[in-house]
């Protein structure tokens, strides 16, 4: 049939198309083509029926007419007739193929498919191809315009507002002259002027003449305005007259200014329809008030900007490097001569002047392409979602807006280009470029030839980006910090952008990055009015007259470069946190600086210097030297190094210091440099370790015993003996079978152990019995020795037995041997049970197991009684192969996980000590946290991965809190060893089978469909819950990073206990480790050391009692409650009843169980015999129990 | 139905009701379900007239605790509990090292086998008022701390014993194997009732193993796909490019009904 087939079609060709022979490039082009367009195919089902046919014969004929405007016919022609033909011969050939399934939605119409396409919809489909990242990424982009752009009703409104406004304004009377400094006349109106004014006196005359007009600027004007909190910004032109010639002199045109503001605001205050009147100061800066504006019924608020007409002043007057505030008038000495030459430059106040005059100009800086519009709100967007948008430190849209204007002039964008494009074009090459060294200029050639050259901008200001006029810098408030904050995110973006394997749409433009989470480190400078006292010691007088007084703007951008001086190489980024400009009623006074309380920065730490405890410094004989001295001060000493070299160093710590100190040494350092710098001492609040506490168990210090900081030594001690104990077991002779691989399976193998073994021994009251101790029940638990599980695989031999019993046997059979050989030839205690043999080694105890691979076949093989194999997965394969196989390769991995990012095991373990000190460990295993944790380094997007515990953790909240695991697998690129095509088969798969999957979905590379660690647990109700607390810790972290450690963390450790039915108290002798809880119990003697115990008598091992009590609990009480208990050292037992149990049911046999009758009811029902149960939790944890509590 | 109530004992559906305390100082108990033993087919463990059926039997119940509660109402001869209702004895423990069944927790059921035939029917006229008492300063229960330390000590295993056993099993093992491969041997070759030779792992040529029908595993020998040129005729070409306008539309389609979820569910509004 197949050659049949393909002689119809050549002998069609060849009657179609004689003596036309195929030249082999041809073919050669035809075949690449092909390959092309078949990659793309290849999925799409071939679907035709009878009844399509005479259409689309039809349609093919038309294509070839329209085939100039349709893309997709290609560059070659192609005969018409014979194309019809060919197709017609293979449709009927593959019309039987009708019934097949359709694709998954059968909404798609296949006719519709296969349609003739029209121009606009070709377009579209291209535009979508090629401007789009995918079609997707297009319509999302779509949506989210429509849902931050202003509607065109609501912007018709606003213009008509503004227009009232401007009459309204205009209608102001001309009020009378005053001198400046006499301003009884706007008390009398019950206005405050809003600036400080300092020093109060000041020459000139001001009189108020209603301005001449409103013009709206900013994004309102070029249409970029985005929701929520939109604003409108409008420029009140004060007229000509209110000028008098020398008013650009000390701060006299400011005043007059804030004046004219002032009127105005009296003024609207007696308007009906004006609902809200406040000022603020512009982008922070408090020389420039403005008012903000709202009317009644209207959410947008308007910034009234109040400045000179154009042309009322020359530009070359504010010359950055021009003096117009002088010093005798600023420091009010009247004895000083007036020396005009030697006044030191004012680049700030002559720029803040200048963005009044230059209003016009800048004005033109937009354009009306629709692409160039959307891709600035998107941009916008962007920049909020990374709180950038705000007034103090913030990167505003309107320099986003103008350096995508300087884009198009640059030629580096088109008019025509979609948003999409723009979008990131624009922050390619804002990751490309720094405004700090290269600052960038709008200027023309035009523009007369005096405006202040580039390297004077550089001089004056951190960051360059010069306007239209060639005499603003955009950025002067900007400081360095801020900038490279943009363009790292920048690059963040791009590096998202170019991954084709996450969500780049909902990282950039949907998720949040707020301060606290971006940080590593955060620290807080409460009291900022003290810094008025450090601008005399860092020698900032001028820049203070600069900023007329405004201490905080003077100081901030010189302490931010001490930190990061002192810091050097361990931090990536500094930032100081965003603040929205203070508001201010127009009745009350203006505060001196619009910054609150507090500064808050926030460290990005580089690891791999971060936690050094040594700054080693220029050698002592270099130049160099002196300098750094003089920046360490006293801390500074002479040091030789291993290399022979002297050098100037500091030191931090001494050599002996536990990791969890050696993670806050930033925190030491700043505390030094500010304090010896600037003398502010307490006023550091410093977030870096606040969770540590956590983390570390309360033992009592013990001579000869190393230290416990968060547990990283106990680690490494534990892998130390076991990497010691792997070299006896593959040196081992005499073994029937020797063994291959030696994998330790247990969390510290990972290092996720929360609490890891510790190898000391403590005094007990257990009884020795031969070669072990033994518990006694009526004396106190001994304390709690972890077993360690060690997997171990034997090499491949022919001689085991295909039966499941056998092969146990044979097990035992093999740790018997190996309990002989360990004991004789290396003197290790062992005790060998029938599934493992246990090793103490230096006071560890390993559990070695053996795995066998054959056994997942023979425990998923059954036979049918007819003799038949049937090979299917069991829960009995699942477990073992989880075990044998998935487990040891998931540890080895997360152990690499582990050596890349330092932070990681101190984030999984403070996942896991708050998942059980909720109660809720039992329900979710340890594993799944773990890769829960990987997940947040490895796809940290949009943050870069976590270098410190408590960001970390309160990532893992945040994923917790959000994550939407009825859509969406979380997928978790382990060894980045997913393929592209994983990306597509993983999700569509996911979604087919949805109902059938684990809740919580966790795919890896090793795992991709089967989810092991998700498999059983957990359940719905304890997800939600789980969802619900991380919210709720989430706040606490966050208003206790953002306010500066005023609240206890720990109480998102502590569980409440009102929501369970019945609560166990348990007797606190008997937890077996008690000195891991939150709250370590007050009635408890800590542990003593035991010098005399022998080292070769087994410990009592794995012996929690609590643990033994709530299997029985569980597997009893499975029908009627849940139980929640904190394994590391948790003193209550939560117990809530299920719904199910509570409810009366039918007398039958099969629900007898621990139910009782109903007697005095006319039918006699079933009901759970509540009391009896509660009775049989003392009962069951006699010796163990004091009391049970019944909340409800 | 209402609850008869006579005599002082409570039969609800054929079931004497008779509440248990563990101890004389317990408030509360569970109840316990009697019923004479009573099921179709004969067996000799558990004889029809002799035998009391109960259900509800607490976890920590013992035979021997059970033996003791019942007595007062006839010599009792044998006491077995169950995980659920069966016939016969427990089976038989094989192996001490090696349990096929992990021995479970929870509710279980007993029988009681009595030596005279009234004492079911003794037993089943329990009063309701009087609790049995299970645990007595005597005769206690092993429960909670007790039990648990007393299982810790049980744990360790005697490697001499152990060793035997394993050895013994695996001599057993190993001929019952040996035996096999002869039956198997013997039966080769040679045709059964219906003319059919099995031919096993033994048999000189091997057979593939029989797996069931589905159950083929792929041992990924994939044959290769056969390359076919495309694009070869240009009516392919232009196939394909239809084909290509075609995914884009699906995928189109597919991407406006993800949008629209997820615009159901609020997901655009960024902040």
């Amino acid at each position: 049939m197949k050659r049949m087939k393909e002689i119809t079609l050549l002998s069609n060709k060849d009657l179609e198309r004689p003596g036309v022979l195929i030249s082999p490039e041809q073919s050669d082009e035809d075949g690449l083509e092909g390959d092309e367009d078949d990659e793309m195919v290849s999925d799409s089902p071939h679907n035709y029926n009878e009844e399509d046919l005479g259409r689309s014969v039809n349609a093919n004929d038309n294509d070839e007419e329209e085939g100039k405007c349709t893309p997709t016919i290609g560059k070659r022609k192609v005969n018409g007739q014979m194309v019809n033909a060919a197709t017609t011969t293979k449709r009927l050939e593959t019309g039987h193929d009708a019934s097949e399934p359709l694709a998954k939605n059968p909404r798609v119409d296949k006719k519709a498919l296969y349609k003739i396409p029209t121009n606009e919809e070709v377009n579209q489909l291209k535009e979508t191809e090629n401007l789009f990242h995918s079609s997707l990424f297009r319509l999302q982009i779509t949506e989210l315009l429509k849902e931050v752009k202003l509607k065109d009703k609501k912007c018709q409104e606003i213009t008509d507002k503004i227009k009232s406004l401007q009459e309204l304004c205009s209608s102001v009377p001309p009020g009378n002259p005053y001198e400046i400094s006499d301003q009884s006349w706007l008390q009398k109106k019950k206005g405050k002027i809003s600036i400080v004014q300092h020093p109060h006196e000041v020459k000139g005359q001001f009189q108020f003449f209603p301005p001449k007009k409103l013009q709206i600027c900013g994004s309102f004007h070029h249409e970029t305005c985005i929701k929520p909190n939109a604003s409108v910004d409008v420029f009140v032109e004060m007229p000509m007259e209110c000028f008098q010639p020398k008013d650009y002199l000390n701060h006299r045109y400011l005043r007059k200014r804030a004046l004219y503001l002032a009127v105005l605001a009296t003024y609207l205050s007696k308007q009906d329809s004006v609902t809200h009147l406040q000022y603020t100061y512009h982008h922070g800066n408090s020389l420039k008030p403005i008012l903000l504006v709202k009317y009644k019924g209207q959410c947008v608020r308007i910034h009234l900007h109040v400045g000179a007409e154009t042309g009322a002043f020359k530009l070359n007057r504010f010359h950055i490097c021009k003096n117009n505030v002088r010093c005798q008038w600023f420091t009010q000495q009247t004895t000083g001569e007036s020396d005009v030459i030697n006044q030191p430059a004012t680049p700030l106040y002559n720029t803040s002047i200048l963005q009044d005059l230059t209003v016009q100009d800048n004005l033109q800086c937009g354009s009306q392409s629709a692409g160039i519009r959307d891709g600035i709100c998107l941009l916008k967007v962007w920049l909020r979602q990374r709180e950038l948008h705000m007034d103090i430190g913030g990167f505003s849209g309107h320099i986003m807006s103008m350096y995508v204007w300087y884009l198009l002039l640059k030629r580096k964008l088109h008019t025509l280009m979609s948003s999409y494009q723009v979008m990131r074009n624009t922050l390619l090459n804002l990751s490309q470029c720094n405004w700090t060294k290269e600052g960038i200029s709008l200027r023309r050639g035009t523009s007369d030839g005096k405006c202040p050259a580039m390297a004077e901008f550089h001089a004056a200001f951190e960051t360059v980006f010069v306007d239209v006029t060639g005499y603003v810098n955009l950025c002067a408030k900007m400081t360095r910090t801020v900038f490279h904050r943009v363009k790292h995110e920048a690059e963040l973006a791009i590096t998202m952008l170019e991954n084709g394997n996450v969500d780049s749409f909902d990282m950039l433009f949907m998720t949040p990055v707020p301060f606290f989470r971006k940080f590593d480190h955060i620290f807080h400078l409460s009291h900022i009015e003290e810094l008025a006292n450090c601008v005399e010691k860092l020698g900032l007088q001028d820049r203070l007259m600069d900023c007329g007084g405004n201490y905080v703007d003077t100081c901030l951008s010189s302490i931010l470069s001490i930190v990061s001086e002192a810091l050097g190489q361990r931090v990536k980024l500094i930032q100081m946190a965003g603040i929205p400009a203070q508001q201010w009623s127009i009745s009350e006074e203006a505060p001196i600086h619009g910054y609150g309380d507090k500064i808050t920065v926030g460290l990005l730490l580089n690891t791999d210097f971060s936690n050094s405890i040594l700054d080693k410094g220029p050698s002592a004989d270099s130049e160099e030297a002196k300098e750094f001295r003089e920046f360490w001060g006293k801390k500074s000493e002479l040091r030789r190094f291993q290399d022979g070299s002297i050098c100037e160093a500091v030191v931090w710590l001494p050599a002996t210091s536990t990791i969890s100190k050696r993670r806050l040494v930033c925190s030491k350092i700043i505390q030094y440099i500010l304090n010896s710098q600037l003398g502010i001492e307490k006023d550091i609040k410093y977030m870096g370790g606040q969770l540590d506490c956590l983390l570390q168990p309360q033992l009592p210090e013990m001579e000869g015993v190393p230290a416990y900081g968060t547990g990283e030594e106990q680690h490494i001690t534990v892998i130390q003996t076991f990497d010691g104990l792997c070299k006896i077991l593959r040196s081992l002779d005499g073994l029937p079978l020797a063994i291959i691989t030696i994998q330790g399976v247990c969390p510290v193998f990972r290092f996720t152990e929360v609490f890891p073994a510790i190898p000391e021994r403590f005094k007990t009251s257990a009884r020795k019995q031969a070669t072990r101790e033994l518990p006694l029940s009526e004396k106190a638990c001994p304390f709690y020795t972890p077993v360690l599980k060690v997997l171990c695989v034997l090499e491949t031999s022919g001689k085991w037995p295909e039966d499941l019993e056998a092969i146990r046997r044979l097990k035992a059979a093999f740790y018997i041997k190996l309990g002989e050989t360990l004991r004789k030839d290396h003197s290790l205690p062992v005790l060998v049970n029938t599934d493992h043999i246990d090793v103490l080694k230096t006071g560890f105890v390993f559990r070695i197991s053996i795995g066998y691979m054959r056994e997942i076949t023979l425990h998923k093989t059954t036979r049918t009684p007819d003799g038949l194999v049937k090979v299917k997965d069991t829960e009995m394969s699942q477990e073992v192969e989880q075990e044998i196989v998935a487990l040891p390769k998931l540890t080895s991995t997360l152990h690499g996980v582990h050596q890349r990012y330092n932070a990681y095991s101190g984030t999984a373990r403070l996942a896991k000590r708050w998942l059980s000190s909720q109660l809720m460990s039992d329900y979710i295993s340890d594993e799944a946290v773990d890769l829960i944790v990987t997940s947040l380094f490895l796809c940290s997007h949009p943050f870069t991965p976590p270098s410190s515990f408590l960001v970390g953790f309160s990532r893992f909240l945040q994923l917790l809190s959000t994550f939407n695991w009825k859509i969406s697998p979380l997928m978790i690129n382990l060894n980045e060893d997913f393929t592209k095509e994983d990306y597509i088969d993983i999700p569509s798969k996911f979604t087919k089978e949805r109902s059938t999957l684990p809740l919580m979905y966790i795919s890896t590379p090793q795992d991709k469909f089967k989810s092991h660690w998700t498999r059983k647990s957990p359940s719905a109700p304890i997800l939600q819950r789980l969802v619900l607390l991380a919210r709720e810790s989430l706040q606490v972290i966050q208003t206790e990073l953002m306010s500066g450690g005023q609240i206890d963390v720990k109480q998102i450790f502590r569980p409440p206990l009102g929501i369970y039915d019945v609560v166990l108290h348990l007797r606190c002798k008997q937890l077996s480790r008690p000195h891991q809880a939150v709250d370590c119990p007050s009635e408890l003697n800590p542990p003593e050391l035991d010098y005399n115990r022998e080292n070769d008598v087994f410990p009592v091992t794995d012996f929690d009692p609590v643990q033994l009590f709530l299997a029985e609990l569980r597997t009893i009480y499975e029908d009627f409650a849940l139980f929640f208990y904190d394994k590391y050292g948790g003193s209550v037992i939560g117990v809530l009843w299920k719904p199910s149990a509570m409810q009366q049911k039918e007398f039958t046999v099969s629900s007898l169980k621990g139910r009782m009758p109903t007697l005095n009811e006319e039918t006699v029902h079933l009901k759970t015999n509540t009391e009896a149960i509660l009775e049989d939790f003392r009962i069951m944890g006699g010796g163990l129990v004091t009391r049970v509590e019944t909340k409800r | 139905m209402a609850a008869p109530i006579s005599h002082g004992h409570v039969l609800v559906e054929g079931f004497t009701v008779v509440p248990v305390r563990y101890s004389a100082k317990s408030k509360a108990g569970h109840c316990l379900y009697l019923k004479s033993h009573n099921v179709q087919g004969q067996d000799g463990f558990k004889p029809r007239e002799r035998t009391l059926f109960i259900l509800n039997v607490p976890s920590y119940c013992t035979e021997a605790c059970l033996k003791r509660v019942f007595s007062p109402c006839g010599k009792v001869l044998n006491v077995y509990i169950h995980d659920k209702p069966t016939s016969g004895p427990s089976p038989p423990k094989i192996s001490k090292f090696f349990p096929l069944t992990t021995e479970s927790l929870g509710f279980k059921v007993a029988y009681i086998v009595f030596k005279d035939v009234g004492s079911v029917q003794k037993a089943c006229q329990l009063p309701y008022k009087t609790p049995l008492i299970l645990s007595t300063p005597e005769t206690p229960l092993l429960t909670g701390m007790r039990k648990w330390c007393a299982d810790y000590a049980a744990r360790q295993v005697d490697i001499g014993e152990l060793q035997t056993e394993v050895s013994n099993y695996m001599e057993k093992f190993e001929s019952r194997m040996e035996q096999e491969k002869e039956e198997a041997k013997e039966a080769e070759g040679v045709p059964d009732a219906e003319g059919w030779v099995t031919v096993t792992r033994h048999t000189k040529n091997k057979a593939a193993v029989k797996f069931a029908v589905g159950e083929h595993r792929h041992r990924g020998r994939k044959r290769k796909k056969e390359k076919d040129i495309a694009s070869f005729y240009s009516f392919q070409l232009r196939e394909s490019k239809r084909e290509h306008i075609a995914t884009l539309r699906k995928k189109f389609e597919e991407d406006k009904q993800r949008i629209a979820l997820m615009k159901a569910a609020r997901k655009f509004k960024p902040y």
